[in-house]
């Protein structure tokens, strides 16, 4: 499966690795997916390059107006982690949901989003909270979440040459609130049937600033749905007009059947999912000082 | 005053079972051993025109390759119960280990054993197979039908794995044209699949013209002889054993797992070494037998003051490529079907049908939860249509003690009665039933009853013998599966003795020195093997006193054993001195313990369910189960409650979620824990295990079996909750969101709940 393993201790030497193995080299956050398929021959591999021993990449902090998540951390951390709770709170709850307390002890953000499952709870949240991909490798760059994905159970991150050593999120303004929800066969271990996260920023007039709705599960990646966000940006913001914009979701997604669930039923359980998750949003931005 | 009866003993392999010290057939390791690995069908149904294997062989480390075309040509039949069917049965013998023809997606074409695992798999890769794809069939109606292909059509000219089940009591014709109301349904259930922690795996080194299998087998003497028979071995000369723990077993370890015994016995005898085979979980799904699916015609039919009259049945049962245990799952879903409540006139006809599927055999249960979902769906509704409470309907119909009914033996004790008022009052019936109201979240209560078998008492034999240390070695054929009943037999065999439980060693699951036994199952073990050994112990405990009574020159009347020693005489007699001054004048303690005659008990069960349903999303969250067992008298109530509890949760999955997804191509969709969607601790509601003792006159000290009744009426219950919250009965199983969804919106209950619209998270 493979024929090495390295665990470095700073960025450097990993993609000091990385380039010795010329594109037969692979980062390896958690490995929750990624040894899965080695182990059954999907992916091939000389030498994997764990996160794991990156100290740097394992820390959460505040850098000027931005949240800023280490590459190296795992799923659990971000769900407990203060700083995210405060100013992201639907990224914890996405990561409260993400698999299993096993699975999310090794499991890092980072890998979540690299998997590229088309409905990763994380990348959910984090499409809803403008996050990007701070990148380096051969060619340093930053990739908005919503570009992260290549295609189906594609990544735009090429790991076998560079790695996601921190995720940034800017820092909410105003009065703000997001929420993260999901519908799954079971409470733990399962894929979502659906799952969808919603942010919204409100001016002291209680006016909606900003707007985010993110659904997974009705494409290949988490989708924003634009109209909905639109239908929101610059009203006032009332539960009416929530009620509105997820009466009207249904015509604005295009899921396909699948064995989990038909697409019918998709689109009849997003109203409900969306209410939640901008209902939520709504309460905590209008309780929140301006 | 019993000293070991009733009693909460911890389980004797408690300890090693926490610390990781325990061994399963995973673990064995034998000196040169060799790694095997399959290669496996991709079609549902094909002929091989050609199978190349000579790239596989000679690639470095490979010492055998496996096809049909150089192992036995031998049909058999993978359960172990090929010998031991009910009278006038047969029992299907329709596989070999290789065939020329695949007959469903996963079966075996070749297997190879090389030094490695990972040689093993390049070598599979490296074997070449032209098929010829013949039309699959998927459904067993299709396979019923007149111009349907053969499956099996070398050995017979139809579907039906080893003929049909019928039963007739009355002139059901009659009775049902004289019934005042009746109910008719067709119920649909799905694939459920027994999802053991340990996946399937044997060891086997054939040498010295013996074959020794290490395996999970919960029927090591049933397994010993499909090797013979297969094989053509004298049985003497094949041992088979657990090593000794088996990581869950669930009824499809009933003799071969995944035919893994046969495919290492055969690579051992080809090569010369020990073999070893780990089967995937991915392969376990695919290829080892699940829970019967298919479809359950039922017809009920009462009387005005609601006395049942009339009772029909139709079982049309999946049991996939293979029969194993199909006609015999047939069989017990139409004795179970037949014997919980009194009905004048019955007709029930059942057959196991051939398809292109994974094979379906034993599960725990074993055609009843199939049963009992048909005949309570319809239970409930005649208590509708009759406007009687359906606790009530239950109490009245419920059979009594040598009521006449089809079965070959009586109902010698029931507790039902006790079992329904109990599970009702704690689920809170009178308070809760029929309370829904009209809001988005409706919950409602539920309950369903049934029986169960608890025999092969005939099929228990069992030897013991004092040591010379004074302590009692009891030799089964049984195996201990998880369920933790070693203990409970030992509970019985220190009772019986009279000896100190730490005196009792249980020697289990290995056919070298063991009697005959059937194996671990069919809610036997403690019953049947207790039997055998109170009859063996008290034997025993003759031979001893008569000894000492020699000895000391008094009367053995006067004697007795009490806390492994002999009292009562004119000394105090240690066991281990008696058996070691036997020894040196000729007479050795040993006692051997059978049935005198076919014995078969009937445990019983009620199960009460409250369950919360959202319209909106379809999701039914169970919130509570009940479950009243009448298990005759509890040898240890703690592990009553295990296993009543651990049953209970395969009831919830099967209820609610669980369900193998095969698609057109008879592919298994969800062949992996983290797409089975079996329930985690998350979604296990609390449960509620009652007790409900009854004395049954024959079984060891009063005590019944338990093991597979806390999963028969939970679908049931369930089922029965849901439409008290939502008043759309489900006639298809497992009530997944989609399913729910659809059937609400059916019946426009859904549309009022999206009308009035809400907030949903569900996680």
């Amino acid at each position: 499966m493979w024929n090495e393993f390295e665990s470095p201790q700073s960025v450097q030497d990993a993609l000091v690795i990385l380039e010795k193995h010329g594109g037969n080299a692979r980062v390896m956050g958690g490995g929750t997916d990624l040894l899965m398929q080695l182990k059954s021959k999907r992916q091939t591999v000389e030498c994997l390059v764990s996160t794991g021993k990156i100290a740097s990449m394992k820390e959460i902090r505040l850098e000027g107006e931005k949240l800023v998540i280490g590459g190296a951390a795992c799923a659990m951390q971000v769900q407990k982690d203060p700083l995210v709770r405060q100013y992201v709170p639907m990224l914890a709850q996405a990561c409260a949901k993400l698999g299993a307390p096993q699975i999310r002890n090794a499991a890092t953000l980072a890998g979540n989003v690299v998997t590229a499952k088309p409905a990763a709870d994380s990348a959910v949240a984090l499409t809803a909270s403008d996050a990007v991909l701070e990148i380096l490798g051969p060619t340093p760059r930053s990739i908005p979440l919503i570009d992260a994905y290549a295609g189906l159970m594609q990544s735009a991150v090429d790991s076998t040459k560079e790695m996601v050593v921190a995720i940034e999120i800017p820092l909410p303004t105003g009065r703000y609130g997001s929420h993260f929800a999901r519908i799954a066969s079971r409470r733990a271990a399962a894929l979502p049937i659906l799952n969808a996260a919603a942010a919204l920023c409100l001016d002291d007039d209680g006016n909606i600033t900003k707007s985010r709705v993110v659904v997974g599960g009705v494409g290949p990646s988490p989708q924003r749905l634009y109209t909905l966000e639109d239908m929101l940006q610059g009203q006032r913001g009332t539960i009416d007009l929530i009620e509105q914009v997820c009466g009207a979701s249904p015509d604005h997604v295009h899921p396909r059947d699948s064995i989990r669930s038909s697409a019918a039923a998709r689109k009849g359980l997003l109203p409900g999912l969306l209410k939640k998750c901008l209902l939520s949003s709504f309460e905590m931005a209008t309780k929140k000082e301006g | 005053m019993k000293r070991y009866i009733s009693k909460n003993q911890k389980r004797s392999d408690a300890l090693s079972k926490v610390t990781g010290e325990a061994t399963y057939t995973h673990d064995i390791v034998v000196p040169g051993m060799l790694f095997a690995k399959v290669l496996r069908s991709p079609h549902a149904h094909a002929r091989i025109r050609k199978l190349d294997v000579s790239k596989a062989a000679a690639l470095p480390g490979v010492k055998a390759v496996a096809t049909w075309e150089n192992t036995p040509r031998k049909l058999f039949n993978s359960t172990g119960m090929m010998a031991f069917l009910y009278p006038g049965a047969k029992p299907a013998m329709d596989e070999y280990i290789f065939d020329q023809m695949v007959r469903h997606v996963g079966d075996e074409v070749a297997a190879v054993a090389a030094t490695s695992e990972e040689i093993a798999a390049e070598a599979i890769r490296l074997i070449e197979v032209e098929y010829e794809p013949l039309p699959a069939l998927l459904d067993p109606l299709d396979a019923l039908e007149e111009d349907a292909i053969l499956i099996h059509g070398d050995i017979q000219d139809n579907n039906i794995a080893s003929g049909t089940h019928t039963i007739r009591q009355g002139d059901f014709e009659k009775g049902w044209a004289e019934c005042d109301v009746t109910y008719e349904a067709r119920v649909k259930l799905p694939i459920q699949k027994q999802a053991q922690l340990e996946t399937h795996a044997a060891v086997a080194e054939y040498r010295n013209g013996e074959l020794t299998v290490w395996s999970p087998t919960q029927s090591v003497h049933g397994t010993k002889y499909i090797l013979a028979h297969i094989f053509d071995m004298s049985a003497g000369n094949i041992r088979v054993m657990n090593p000794p723990y088996v990581g869950g077993a669930f009824g499809v370890r009933v003799g071969f797992g995944g035919k893994a015994e046969g495919i290492v016995s055969c690579l051992s005898m080809l090569s010369g070494y020990p073999v070893k085979l780990v089967l995937t979980r991915e392969e376990d799904f695919t290829v080892s037998d699940t829970r019967h699916s298919g479809y359950v015609d039922i017809k009920l039919g009462a009387k005005a003051d609601g006395r049942f009259h009339a009772f029909g049945m139709n079982a049309y049962l999946n049991t996939g490529a293979y029969g194993t245990h199909g006609i015999e799952v047939a069989a017990c879903l139409g004795n179970m079907a037949t014997s919980t409540y009194r009905v004048p006139n019955i007709f029930f006809e059942g057959a196991s049908i051939y398809t292109n599927i994974v094979p379906a055999g034993a599960f725990r249960g074993f055609g009843n939860p199939q049963a009992v979902f048909a005949v309570e769906t319809a239970v409930d509704a005649l208590a509708k249509k009759l406007d009687i409470d359906p606790v009530e309907l239950r109490l009245k119909n419920r059979i009594r003690v040598n009521d006449e009914w089809p079965l070959s033996y009586p109902c010698s004790s029931t507790a039902l009665d006790e079992c329904i008022k109990q599970a009702a009052a704690k689920i809170g019936w009178s308070e809760k039933r029929g309370r829904a109201g009209q809001g988005r979240f409706r919950r409602g209560v539920g309950l369903g009853a049934g029986t169960h078998f608890c025999g092969y008492d005939e099929l228990a034999h069992v030897s013991l013998e004092l040591e010379t240390d004074g302590s009692l070695s009891v030799f089964t054929g049984n195996s201990e599966i998880g369920t933790g009943h070693i203990t409970s037999l030992q509970q019985i065999t220190a009772e019986s003795f009279g000896c100190e439980i730490e005196q009792v060693n249980i020697k289990y699951g290995d056919t070298r020195g063991t009697p005959y036994d059937v194996g671990c199952h069919s809610t036997r073990s403690v019953f049947a093997i207790g039997n055998a050994i109170s009859m063996a112990a008290g034997e025993l405990k003759e031979q001893v006193l008569q000894y000492a009574a020699g000895a000391m020159g008094c009367s053995a009347e006067a004697l007795s054993i009490e806390s492994g020693r002999v009292r009562g005489g004119p000394e105090e007699m240690d066991l281990g001195q008696l058996a070691r001054d036997g020894h040196i004048h000729k007479t050795h303690f040993s006692a051997e313990g059978k049935s005198k005659e076919a014995v078969t008990v009937t445990p019983w069960e009620a199960h009460a369910a409250e369950v919360e349903v959202d319209t909106l999303t379809g999701m039914v969250k169970v919130l509570k189960v009940v479950a009243a067992h009448d298990v005759g008298v509890a040898i240890n109530p703690q592990l009553v409650e295990g296993q009543i509890e651990g049953g209970v949760v395969i009831g919830i999955g099967y209820a609610t979620r669980e369900e193998m997804s095969i698609n057109e191509k008879g592919e298994v969709y969800n062949s992996s824990y983290h797409t089975y969607m079996l329930p985690t601790f998350a979604d296990t509601p609390e449960i509620e295990p009652v007790i409900v003792e009854s004395y049954e006159p024959r079984g060891p000290y009063g005590a019944k079996g338990v093991g597979e009744c806390g999963l028969v009426p939970t679908a049931a219950a369930i089922a029965a909750a849901v439409e008290d919250a939502t008043g759309v009965r489900f006639l298809e199983i497992p009530l997944t969101p989609q399913r729910v969804l659809d059937g609400l919106q059916a019946a426009c209950v859904t549309c009022q709940a999206e009308k009035e619209g809400g907030t949903i998270d569900v996680e």
